[in-house]
């Protein structure tokens, strides 16, 4: 399996009741070397959490007592700026060169959700989650799913940044970046 | 589900020998709105098919006769690349911004692979694969994996495409700008050659001095150390010509008080300027001043003789030069006093 140390730098934090599933996803992703989880039982703070911390991944489990994942996700929602890809399209003015693209509105939930249920993965998606694993875990699945999120996140972040870097150099030349 | 409309112009390769499934997955596919799907029955044609077409996506059945899965993903992982992130690191200069990153080597093969055993799902990733859909299809799991897998790939091919346009302004404006440098310092080259001719420009403009003196030299590198003593005469502004007939020119203009003249001059000589300015009623009154870097004896006695106020020898030394200058403007003083009382009696 294919991982830098960047990704395994990435903040990852386990949203589930079951102390039991917690306890089984952190040894996962710890064997596998990622270095930065944290978790909660109380899914009324991970939008709290959130906010403080800015996590990279969240892995939502849908089945909770007092608030249900979807609540969850309706929170993060507010939080979360606007689809990454299309903040990507607006902030570097792909749209000039592509055509505005159809996107939905809403935040970029880094989220991928826990479900056993396959009617739930649907609704799940279309509420905003990026992705999901089922239970019974898989530790090849977990790890598969979680690597392929955080690569995407980490290339948007590299090339965001190299992108600034070079938009300020042609600034300091002189130059217009339109 | 949030799908852009590049995604769905995505190539998508399915690779399945069960007529059935392909239908199945073009049919899903399809229902979202991609709409470049290829498919093929037999696994030896992939390698071929991806040499050709560079699929975005290629979605492998792990079980098929002839070459399975895992060896049709070894033949693609010849033909690709270097994993991709490793190709932008190198192309895009990752590595000078961010340091060497750790990545595992091996080529990068957009491969999902379809299975219905567990055990392959690991041996499937060993070999290579991005990740995996089970059997039986479930239609969010196939639309979700597809469509994570060409997100990224969509995104790398965007921002690759942005990254070298600007890359490339880079290099057009630093172009640029070496050219207005070079222009910049030609231009300035000649700047300083003329300014240097309009030295009495500048004098000119004292108003408030005292007293005015031409200075009739035609190199400029004397004219600069004159002008650099004469710095030192608050009292004294300076006009310069650089050669007997617009000494003569400027004399009658402007009626100095002194005349500092090279003998040396081209056109006519110091000594016939001389001569000219002092059979004019104009200018006769004036103090004229030799320079010269002659200093043989026979030579000071022609100045004298011809009729210059006092002569000094090149390089000028400043007592002797300040000493002549300070004569001559005595001599100017004296005279116009005594003018003045002409003019009174008379």
């Amino acid at each position: 399996m294919i991982s830098s140390s960047d990704i395994l730098q990435s903040k990852i934090l386990i949203v589930d009741d079951k102390k039991a599933n917690v306890m089984l996803l952190d040894r996962i992703l710890r064997d596998a070397g990622y270095v930065s989880i944290a978790a909660t039982h109380d899914p009324r703070k991970v939008c709290e959490l959130h906010l403080n911390n800015r996590y990279d991944l969240i892995l939502l489990d849908l089945v909770m007592p007092d608030m249900d994942g979807f609540q969850v996700m309706q929170g993060l929602k507010e939080i979360e700026p606007q689809d990454w890809l299309l903040e990507l399209t607006r902030t570097y003015q792909f749209q000039v060169k592509q055509g505005l693209k159809e996107t939905e509105p809403g935040g970029y939930l880094p989220v991928i959700v826990i479900t056993a249920q396959p009617e739930e993965k649907l609704h799940a998606l279309q509420a905003g989650a990026r992705d999901f694993i089922s239970k019974p875990f898989e530790p090849a699945e977990v790890l598969v799913r979680v690597r392929n999120m955080l690569e995407v996140r980490l290339l948007y972040k590299e090339t965001r940044s190299y992108i600034k870097a070079l938009e300020q150099k042609i600034a300091q030349t002189g130059g217009e970046t339109s | 589900m949030i799908s852009s409309s590049d995604i769905l112009h995505s190539k998508i390769l399915i690779a399945d020998d069960l007529q059935a499934n392909i239908l199945l997955l073009e049919r899903i596919l399809h229902g979202v709105g991609y709409d470049s799907i290829t498919s093929t029955l037999d696994s030896r044609e992939v390698c071929e098919l991806h040499r050709k077409n560079r699929y975005d996506l290629i979605l492998l059945d792990l079980m098929m006769p002839g070459m399975d899965g895992f060896q049709v993903m070894e033949g693609l992982k010849e033909i690709e690349p270097q994993d991709w992130i490793q190709d932008l690191n190198r192309t895009h200069l990752f590595q000078v911004l961010e340091g060497m990153k750790e990545t595992a080597p091996g080529g990068y093969i957009p491969v999902i692979v379809i299975t219905a055993q567990p055990a392959h799902k690991m041996r499937a990733l060993e070999a290579g694969a991005r990740d995996f859909i089970s059997k039986p299809f479930e239609l969010a799991e196939v639309l979700v994996r597809v469509r994570n897998m060409l997100e990224v790939r969509l995104l790398y091919k965007e921002t690759k495409n942005y990254v070298t346009a600007l890359e490339q302004k880079i290099l057009e404006v630093e172009a640029s700008r070496d050219l207005i440098r070079r222009h910049n310092s030609e231009v300035q080259h000649l700047y300083d050659q003329i300014s240097f001719m309009d030295v009495d420009e500048k004098s000119a403009s004292q108003a408030d001095s005292l007293y005015t003196m031409l200075y009739i030299e035609d190199s400029p590198a004397n004219l600069k150390l004159v002008v650099q003593l004469i710095a030192r005469y608050p009292e004294i502004s300076l006009r310069t010509a650089v050669d007997g007939h617009s000494g003569i020119k400027i004399a009658r203009a402007s009626l100095p008080d002194v005349i500092l003249m090279d003998i040396n001059l081209p056109g006519i000589n110091g000594y016939e300027t001389l001569k000219i300015l002092q059979s004019d009623p104009l200018t006769a009154h004036i103090p004229v001043i030799a320079i010269s870097a002659n200093t043989m004896p026979p030579d000071i006695e022609k100045v004298t003789q011809a009729g210059f106020f006092r002569y000094i020898t090149k390089p000028a030394k400043v007592d002797e030069f300040s000493v002549a200058l300070n004569e001559a403007l005595d001599f100017r003083d004296k005279k116009l006093y005594q003018e003045n009382k002409e003019r009174q009696i008379s």
